[in-house]
């Protein structure tokens, strides 16, 4: 929240700080101040005319000579305007002042003659929005010399203070004076009279001693009698309301001095009247509405909205009631949406001449509600959503109303209106020394406790070792006595707490199964090159269900979309289902940046609903593009068999049992038809690889050798692990003997492969593929096999091994349409 | 006699060889099949039984006696050709070997690795928890009603009246006091997601780590000891920290805690602004709320919690200017990470 130095300075003494030394004040009491801007205007002073006399080269311009020091000789300044006179107190922009516009001031000659500056119009100053035609004249009273902003007051600092949102009774200037009142052990200023017998200035919550108060005019009072009713329905939801008349008001734009402050804390000037409803949020933490009086049809009544009824907002927003929003009415028609914001039919215009203010407190979650519904969020619904308090109404209300005098003229119609009570009544909290120390770690001393809780307004009583401590009506976030403990911790500091370790009490076990095992896969994969992705686990659903097309394989359903209610964007909108379409725009990312080599890897959740239930699954996915070109390697493959061997690798690392890879049928649009696999593990699927779907690439005009899979970790979790079992190595030597086949293209290898592992004797240590190429003889590969054999207790003869190979061989021949080469 | 002609003959021969190739020939022709040695013993047969046995030891002394300088001469022949051979070898060694394969984890995951390794270091257990979580949990449970004007900070992803995106780790304490119960050290880990847009150091999409203690008597000088030795062992033995009071609805007392900066170490650099400071996260002991809510007495049982940024962390870490940068998963981007700078 922005507060203005120079406003607080008005409520409290700070001139003995600077504002620095306020911004680390509040950030030392737990107020960070999150930015701190200073508005000022260098080299801008206030000068006297001394000798006005023609330019002489130029007919329509003078030379002025302004005075801005007794001592000094006056400075030449060249001037177009017409109604300088010599006396005058003017504004004198020398060399280096830049205003309004980034209009930079320099020295320079005109016409021959040297100007030392400009003396400035109010437009030019952006005091106006208007050119007078003139330069902008001062009172015979400003003080020759000083600067213009200070004498103006719009020299400023403005602090941009996070306010917790516990902290309601900060978020206004008088609030925040309140507490610095509290901090520095200063008096408070009240800043003007009441002039109700109602209202009690001890309703800020400051004892009588810490106050002091400014006489201000009394406001002209009209006796005013009338049938004009206010009458409040619902008092759960509005539990005060006042408001007062006034009349012959005069809506015009509003003098510099508010324009300027409004502006400085990010509020832009609409008129007079509205500017001061929005003065009094500032200063007060009080909403008011300005209602149009001579538009209101009867008297005034708070209630819930009639459901289909209509109200045209402010906003122009044609509003329609649920019939559970809190508004006021007039006898026929609604006024306004209680706390969110007013109705266009009675809204202050240019034509208003008797207003009715309106002074009211509005429950914060009714009014949260109601705005969060319409998606209208205004100052007003801000400020009662985190809370109002009623004990300062009535005093903001005749603010308000003393301003207004001041700004539109007008007077009081009548007195205030009131309806509704509170209660300064707050729960005492006992805490003890014991309980102090024990919670901060040191030694609390407890005079100093006890003076800090007064000097914080709150009634303290001491008995025994027990402090009873009854915080003030306003700090409603003092409940129980960690509450205490927090706010001695802040007012002290921090910097007291010495550092110190715990000691552990032992632990119950805790295996967490999945964590350790997403651990693992997770190196697994990284070792075997692949770089891990981390992608927003929200999608574009169009994007995202165009991409996965239905993607239902038997064993991994996609199920309904999960939507977010209030997505950021369109394009952010549903929670994905599978990480290869985040993976794909990585891949677009990367090629559109010439990255022509990519071994990715995510490892994150993908999420689905059956029924009411959302179900959470860890996935394990692969985006790969590209080879690495080195010397070494000069015959690069296909990068699915990389991928193809980095899942077989890793699924020998975590010891899963046997699995195969399988043809497949089934919508996968981002796959190529020929080239995908499933793997399944016990007749159970739990992943696939595939090389890109061509029309894939054409679509997004991206080119080369890409793959991708994906694997459900959560089904592979729970598949038991094939049991380590260790074996003596043999000590016998061992043989190797190659087997080259022609195999014809239908007939896939891994079957053959397959075949002779489940035919080969015992003393067929290993099987595997040694050499494969293709083009020996049309519709063949010819396909070499290696045994490593190996005698279980005698080294094994030619002999014997030939008739070992020998009928494995046969059985080989007998089933595939294979041929020995 | 023939025996020292031989001998001779097969020195000079042996000795006169180029290489041993031509060497293993003259080798053949004297003791081969068909060599020199085997036609004596032919001639042995002859010989009058008496004269054999002499005959037989000559010709065995012979043999022994060629084979003898046969491997010496091969010895200094091998010697010569392979020092030829080392001396003519060409490879070019400044060729590099294969490609290595690479890998590398993300920089937000090797981050939560290295805070995750100092906790369980000292006696964390590292848990985990669901992203989808109820209200209930991501609020209420944490002392966060519905009419809490904190709410409004929190500014959540619904996806129906019931279930949102958890907007902090925080939940994880109420599913770690319930199903565990004290007393209890936990951290958790994991993604975390608010309605923000999109810019330089903000991402609806981020990560946490959260943090909580559970036992008898803990205080606010546990906390500042635990968080003080966590960074040390994140930046050295010379960083600092400093609490700033805060607040947060779980905790309270609440406060924020900074390290000392982690390139200037407390002077003033661009990266702290000048304050020597580096914020880190928010922390505070538990609220009693929060215990009751979870059904542990908080007159027994007092414990604090932590929370940190990962993004962040990473991004003061490495020195990375921007958090999108993070969520491109670019090659270049990720390659750099390769380097594994904690480990
Ligand atoms: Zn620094």
């Amino acid at each position: 929240m922005l507060y203005s130095f120079n406003w607080l300075n008005e409520f409290i003494s700070l001139s003995d700080l600077q504002p620095q030394d306020l911004a680390q004040l509040l950030n030392e009491r737990g107020l960070e101040v999150e930015a701190l801007s200073s508005e000022k205007l260098d080299h801008v002073v206030i000068g006297q005319i001394t000798k006005i006399y023609p330019h002489p080269n130029a007919d329509k311009l003078q030379i002025c000579h302004v005075k801005k020091d007794k001592d000094q000789a006056p400075l030449s300044i060249v001037c177009g305007a017409k109604n300088p006179k010599t006396g005058d107190k003017v504004v004198l922009c020398l060399e280096g002042a830049v205003l309004p516009g980034n209009f930079k001031i320099q020295e320079r000659k005109i016409r021959g003659e040297l100007s030392q500056g400009i003396l400035a119009s109010k437009k030019e100053l952006g005091i106006s929005s208007e050119d007078d035609g003139g330069i902008f004249i001062l009172p015979t009273s400003a003080p020759i010399g000083s600067r213009l902003d200070e004498y103006l007051k719009t020299n400023d600092t403005i602090l941009d203070v996070f306010i917790p949102p516990n902290r309601v009774d900060l978020m206004s200037h008088i609030g925040l004076a309140r507490e610095l009142s509290s901090l520095l052990d200063k008096p408070f200023r009240f800043p003007f009279e009441p002039y109700h017998h109602k209202s009690n200035t001890s309703n800020l919550g400051i004892p009588k001693g810490q106050m002091k108060y400014s006489k201000s005019p009394k406001l002209p009072f009209v006796p005013y009698k009338n049938s004009f009713n206010v009458k409040v329905y619902e008092t759960d939801i509005c539990p005060y309301y006042s408001g007062q008349m006034m009349k012959d008001v005069q809506i015009g734009p509003s003098p510099y001095w508010l324009k300027k402050r409004l502006e400085l804390l990010g509020v832009n000037s609409v008129n007079n009247i509205v500017d001061i409803t929005t003065w009094i949020l500032l200063e007060w933490g009080q909403p008011l509405h300005a209602f149009d009086l001579d538009t209101l049809e009867g008297g005034i009544h708070v209630k819930k909205a009639k459901s289909k009824d209509q109200m045209l907002a402010l906003n122009e927003d044609q509003l329609t009631f649920r019939g559970d929003e809190l508004v006021i009415r007039d006898d026929k028609k609604n006024l306004a949406l209680a706390g969110v914001i007013g109705g266009k039919s009675s809204a202050i215009s240019d034509k208003t001449k008797n207003i009715f203010i309106e002074s009211a407190v509005f429950a914060p979650y009714d009014v949260r509600r109601t705005a969060r519904r319409l998606g209208l969020n205004t100052a007003s619904s801000f400020q009662f959503s985190r809370g109002v308090f009623p004990h300062t109404s009535m005093l903001a209300l005749q603010r308000a109303c003393s301003l207004i005098q001041q700004v539109a003229g007008g007077s009081l119609q009548g007195s205030p209106y009131e309806e509704g009570s509170f209660s300064f009544a707050q729960k005492s909290i006992t805490i003890n020394q014991e309980q102090l120390n024990e919670r901060l770690g040191y030694e609390v001393p407890l005079n100093e406790f006890t003076d800090w809780m007064k000097k914080m307004n709150s009634k303290v009583t001491k008995r025994f070792s027990n402090i009873k401590v009854t915080p003030p009506y306003y700090r409603k976030d003092v409940n129980i006595k960690e509450d205490l403990i927090e706010e001695w911790a802040r007012l002290k500091g921090y910097d007291f707490v010495p550092k110190e370790l715990p000691v552990f009490a032992p632990q119950k076990s805790l295996n967490n199964k999945e964590l350790n095992f997403l651990e693992r896969i997770k190196h697994t994969v990284k070792e075997q090159g692949y770089y891990q992705a981390i992608n927003y686990s929200f999608v574009d659903h169009t994007l995202h269900s165009e991409f996965l097309g239905e993607k239902p394989v038997a064993d991994i359903p996609l199920g309904p979309p999960i939507f977010l209610t209030n997505p950021i964007t369109q394009d952010l909108n549903s929670l994905r289902q599978s990480l290869l379409p985040g993976l794909f725009q990585n891949l677009l990312f990367n090629m559109r940046h010439g990255e022509d080599f990519g071994r990715l890897f995510e490892q994150g959740i993908s999420f689905f609903k059956t029924g009411n239930r959302f179900e959470e699954k860890q996935y394990l996915s692969f985006m790969v593009w590209g080879q690495k070109k080195d010397i070494w390697n000069s015959n690069p493959r296909p990068t699915l068999f990389d991928l193809k061997s980095s899942i077989d690798n890793l699924l020998t690392l975590i010891q899963a049992p046997d699995w195969t890879w399988t043809d497949f049928e089934g919508s996968f649009p981002f796959l190529h038809t020929k080239r995908r696999l499933l793997l399944k593990i016990q007749g159970q699927t739990v992943g696939f690889i595939g090389a890109i779907n061509p029309m894939l690439s054409d679509q997004n005009k991206i080119r080369g050798d890409i793959s991708m899979g994906e694997l459900n970790l959560s089904l592979l979790l729970n598949i038991p692990k094939t049991e380590f079992k260790f074996q003596k190595p043999s000590l016998l030597p061992s043989v190797k003997r190659d087997i080259s086949l022609l195999i014809p293209n239908e007939q896939n290898v891994e079957e053959i492969l397959n075949f002779m592992k489940s035919h080969a004797p015992a003393e067929f240590r290993q099987i595997s593929l040694v050499d494969y190429y293709e083009g020996v003889q049309k519709g063949f590969r010819s396909v070499s096999f290696r045994f490593i054999i190996q005698g279980s207790d005698k080294t094994l003869s030619e002999k014997q091994i030939s008739s070992l190979q020998q009928p494995m061989v046969k059985a080989l021949l007998k089933k595939y349409p294979v041929q020995i080469r | 006699m023939k025996y020292q002609e031989i001998l001779k003959t097969a020195k000079d021969e042996l000795s006169q060889a180029p290489d041993t190739n031509a060497l293993y020939q003259v080798r053949v022709r004297y003791l081969g099949k068909n060599g020199t040695i085997t036609s004596l013993m032919k001639e042995l047969k002859n010989l009058s039984p008496e004269k054999r046995p002499a005959f037989g030891q000559q010709i065995n002394e012979l043999k022994n006696a060629i084979e003898e300088h046969y491997q010496n001469r091969k010895k200094t022949l091998k010697k010569s050709e392979i020092s030829h051979e080392v001396s003519k070898d060409f490879l070019d060694l400044s060729l590099p070997g294969p490609t290595p394969k690479g890998g590398a984890f993300h920089p937000i995951e090797q981050i939560i690795q290295k805070t995750s390794s100092i906790f369980t270091h000292l006696g964390y257990k590292k848990v985990s928890g669901p992203l989808i979580e109820t209200d209930w949990y991501n609020f209420s449970a944490l002392n966060i009603p519905p009419d809490h004007p904190s709410r409004d900070n929190q500014d959540t992803f619904y996806l129906d009246s019931e279930h949102l995106l958890r907007t902090h780790t925080s939940p994880v304490q109420i599913r770690s006091l319930e199903r565990l119960k004290p007393p209890l050290a936990i951290i958790a880990p994991g993604a975390v997601f608010r309605r923000d847009e999109i810019d330089s150091s903000h991402s609806p999409h981020f990560h946490q780590m959260e943090g909580l203690f559970i036992d008898r008597k803990v205080s606010m000088s546990h906390l500042k000891g635990t968080l003080s030795y966590f960074l040390k062992e994140l930046q050295g033995s010379s960083a600092k920290i400093r609490f700033r009071p805060s607040f947060f609805p779980f905790t309270e007392p609440s406060a924020e805690y900074d390290s000392s900066c982690f390139i200037c170490k407390g002077k003033g650099c661009s990266l702290c602004k000048g304050t020597g400071w580096i914020e880190i996260g928010g922390c505070g002991l538990v609220h009693p709320q929060v215990l009751k809510a979870s059904e542990v007495n908080p007159e027994k049982w007092q414990g604090f919690a932590f929370g940190m940024g990962m993004d962040r962390l990473a991004l003061l870490e490495y020195g990375i200017p921007d958090i999108r940068l993070f969520y491109e998963n670019r090659m270049s981007f990720l390659e750099q990470f390769e380097n594994a700078l904690f480990f």
